[in-house]
């Protein structure tokens, strides 16, 4: 909604100063007014009233629609998407997780939702060059998992195996961040009911105009407290869908990535029992791309399920002490590219990384 | 809180006085509903709605705070299990609710008996120096089990010798479910707020939600647990306490819902609704009894593993149980 004050559009000063004397101040005053309604409130005619809205409605979507083409690709240039550092994950994502759009990560308990959560945290405050986003991030924990000592344990894995690449570079958008600016970029909001996971979400414009700099919004879990006691099942899909479009338009005003886990469910389909994503059919619909992380014999498998651009597929991950990382070989993220410019060539990197593997293996 | 003395003076009366006319007079009422639905209920403009919605979002609202902060606060301090090996699989953390679940004698209570003293050494020793809340549904509190460890504690762990681990011990029963949720929303919030207890064991949480459900009442059930995890991850995070649920398990089911190092065969009881709802979770595992090879004073073998925590890797430990507690074979210099 538009804090435009009328003021600002072109229209006359008597016009002005009849909407102000009735109380609108704002372009956003007047979004849900009709022409009727207008007229008769200002007493003057439908036509005039019609023309106001018009012109009101001119002016306040001028600002956002004009813009050069040189503006819109620079602002393309600047959307870069978030790295997972794994490269089989980002080839499932078709090059890591968009800004802009919702993406959610469901799995039953374990799979390892909070762990992809944290690592994500620590990956979006690399630089660029690294497939990190350079911003900060925001962390509504609605269910007590994030631990900030496991997540310093990930920076800290993270930010080591980067080291060497990062050290050849020596350009300065390419210095890591320490360890305590990451400790420091992640802003924790521990959420105890869905009240205050509403207030969250309708708080975060304002956070969001403190702190520009924040680049991942994480949510984890969006289920849990809309599980818990919730009998109205008509106002959770409601409410639901409103938190969706909230996280939409903030992602899409400011190009963050929405980074969104949820639980599992069981129903039963045809006599048997199966695992699905939870809070039901209207939520499906809210994101963008949804992945199911599940655990398939000893490893950890990630699919995806609903993405508009990209294939279904599944890919293998590992959770180990230093963090998500990939099961193919030893080729950790540090003889790895960024995805962004590496999706092209897959063959190429993966043959690399085996001959970075081999020479190690004879070093050692 | 009123809502008037929410919104407080920068709030045009007329205003607030619109939303009490409109009966919006609730913060719950509000949040749960559109600036649009608002806007038609009180007649007022959208720009005022959104202003009022954004001032109590404001208030109600959790603070932020960053990693580093929350590292610098106690939020999540580890307890010991009370014997390094068993450590290497991880301390349980304080804010967290831990499902320890295993067969039927296989060692769970043994090791919450064994935290309940662990907990009441000082930091440097592995515990909070704090207390504990031990509730039973199933049995009596083994008193004369706690009596035998207690005696034998001040050898094992000499920073207890100048404490009565016994008057920081307290134990209450509960046989139903319903009593069981008017304890954790009436009776242990006020115990957690004064008494100087961060550690809270029931034993077990199965045996009421099993005996208290019929099959065809699973949706029911699983509502209740919500709600009953819910209350009590909150009171863990408020209180900085652990929270400790022992579970049983049920008969193998085919889909693999949970982690691979669950043991074969069996998995925990209560189902997937209050897998949901835990935030750490420990398996015991009885391991048949060893040849001739072992000493007598640990014939019988078991096995804590960690099947599911946000920070810990999954690692595994062989103990044994004797007079004074639960001790790893490693420690025990066993291989």
């Amino acid at each position: 909604m538009s804090r435009k004050p009328v003021s600002a559009c072109r229209l006359t000063a008597g016009q002005t100063h009849k909407l102000a004397r009735c109380g609108y101040e704002t372009v956003g005053d007047l979004e849900y007014v009709t022409v009727a309604e207008l007229s008769k409130e200002l007493e003057i005619g439908e036509e005039e009233a019609a023309q106001i809205l018009r012109q009101i409605k001119d002016d306040s979507s001028s600002g956002v629609e004009s813009s050069t083409v040189f503006s819109g690709l620079r602002r393309e240039e600047q959307l870069h998407s978030l790295s997972t550092l794994t490269r089989d994950f980002d080839e499932l994502l078709g090059g890591g997780i968009e800004p802009r759009k919702l993406t959610e990560f469901c799995g039953a308990p374990g799979a390892g939702k909070t762990q992809l959560a944290m690592q994500l945290s620590v990956n979006c405050q690399l630089p660029h060059a690294f497939g990190g986003l350079a911003g900060q991030v925001v962390y509504i924990d609605t269910e007590g998992s994030f631990m900030a000592d496991r997540f310093k344990e990930i920076a800290e894995h993270t930010r080591s195996e980067l080291q060497p690449r990062a050290s050849r570079r020596r350009k300065k958008q390419a210095a890591l961040p320490s360890v305590e600016e990451m400790l420091e970029g992640v802003h924790v909001f521990r959420v105890h009911n869905y009240i205050e996971q509403i207030a969250v979400l309708n708080a975060l414009p304002a956070f969001q105009i403190d702190h520009p700099q924040v680049k991942l919004v994480v949510i984890d879990s969006i289920a849990f407290h809309f599980r818990a006691d919730f009998h109205d099942m008509g106002l959770r899909t409601r409410l639901l869908n409103g938190a969706a479009q909230q996280l939409l338009s903030l992602a899409t005003q400011h190009n963050i990535v929405v980074l969104i886990t949820n639980q599992m469910t069981t129903t039963i389909k045809d006599g048997t029992a199966t695992l699905i994503p939870a809070l039901g059919e209207t939520w499906a619909h809210a994101c963008t791309t949804r992945v199911v992380l599940a655990f398939d014999g000893d490893t950890r498998s990630a699919s995806l399920f609903k993405s508009p651009s990209l294939p279904e597929g599944s890919i293998h991950y590992s959770v180990t002490a230093g963090g998500v990382r990939s099961v193919r070989g030893a080729a950790g993220p540090s003889s790895q590219t960024p995805s962004s410019s590496s999706t092209s060539s897959t063959a190429a990197t993966a043959a690399a990384a085996a001959t970075t593997a081999k020479r190690r293996h004879e070093h050692s | 809180m009123a809502l008037r003395a929410l919104l407080g003076d920068d709030v045009h009366p007329a205003t607030k006085a619109a939303f009490s006319k409109a009966g919006l007079t609730d913060l719950t009422e509000i949040l749960c509903r559109s600036v649009p639905e608002i806007v038609a209920q009180t007649g007022l403009k959208a720009s005022q709605v959104a202003d009022v919605v954004c001032r109590l979002s404001l208030h109600a609202a959790p603070k932020p705070s960053t990693a580093a902060h929350l590292l610098t606060t106690a939020t999540h301090d580890p307890i010991s299990w009370g014997d390094a090996g068993l450590d290497r699989v991880g301390p349980i953390r304080t804010g967290h609710l831990i499902d320890l679940c295993g067969e039927s004698s296989a060692g769970k209570t043994q090791l919450a008996l064994q935290l309940c003293l662990a907990v009441q050494q000082p930091p440097e020793c592995g515990g909070i120096s704090a207390r504990a809340v031990f509730i039973n549904t199933e049995a009596r509190f083994p008193m004369s089990r706690w009596h035998q460890l207690a005696k034998h504690c001040a050898q094992r762990y000499p920073s207890l010798a100048s404490i009565a681990v016994s008057d920081n011990v307290f134990t209450n029963r509960i046989n139903t479910a319903d009593e069981f949720w008017m304890f954790v929303h009436e009776a242990l919030p006020s115990l957690l707020s004064s008494s100087g207890v961060r550690l809270v064991v029931i034993d077990s949480i199965a045996a009421l939600f099993r005996a208290d459900f019929a099959l065809d009442e699973s949706a029911a059930r699983a509502h209740v647990l919500f709600d009953i995890g819910r209350q009590l991850k909150q009171l863990a995070h408020a209180h900085k306490t652990a929270i400790v649920c022992i579970n049983q398990v049920s008969a193998h089911v085919p889909e693999e819902v949970l982690p691979s190092f669950a043991p074969s065969r069996v998995i925990p009881a209560l189902g997937l609704a209050w897998s949901s709802c835990i935030n750490a979770r420990y398996f015991v595992r009885r391991i048949t009894s060893r040849e001739a090879s072992v000493q007598a004073a640990c014939d019988v073998e078991r096995q804590l593993s960690c099947a599911l925590a946000p920070h810990l890797p999954e690692e595994r430990a062989s103990f044994f149980v004797d007079n004074d507690g639960c001790h790893s074979m490693e420690q025990a210099g066993i291989t």
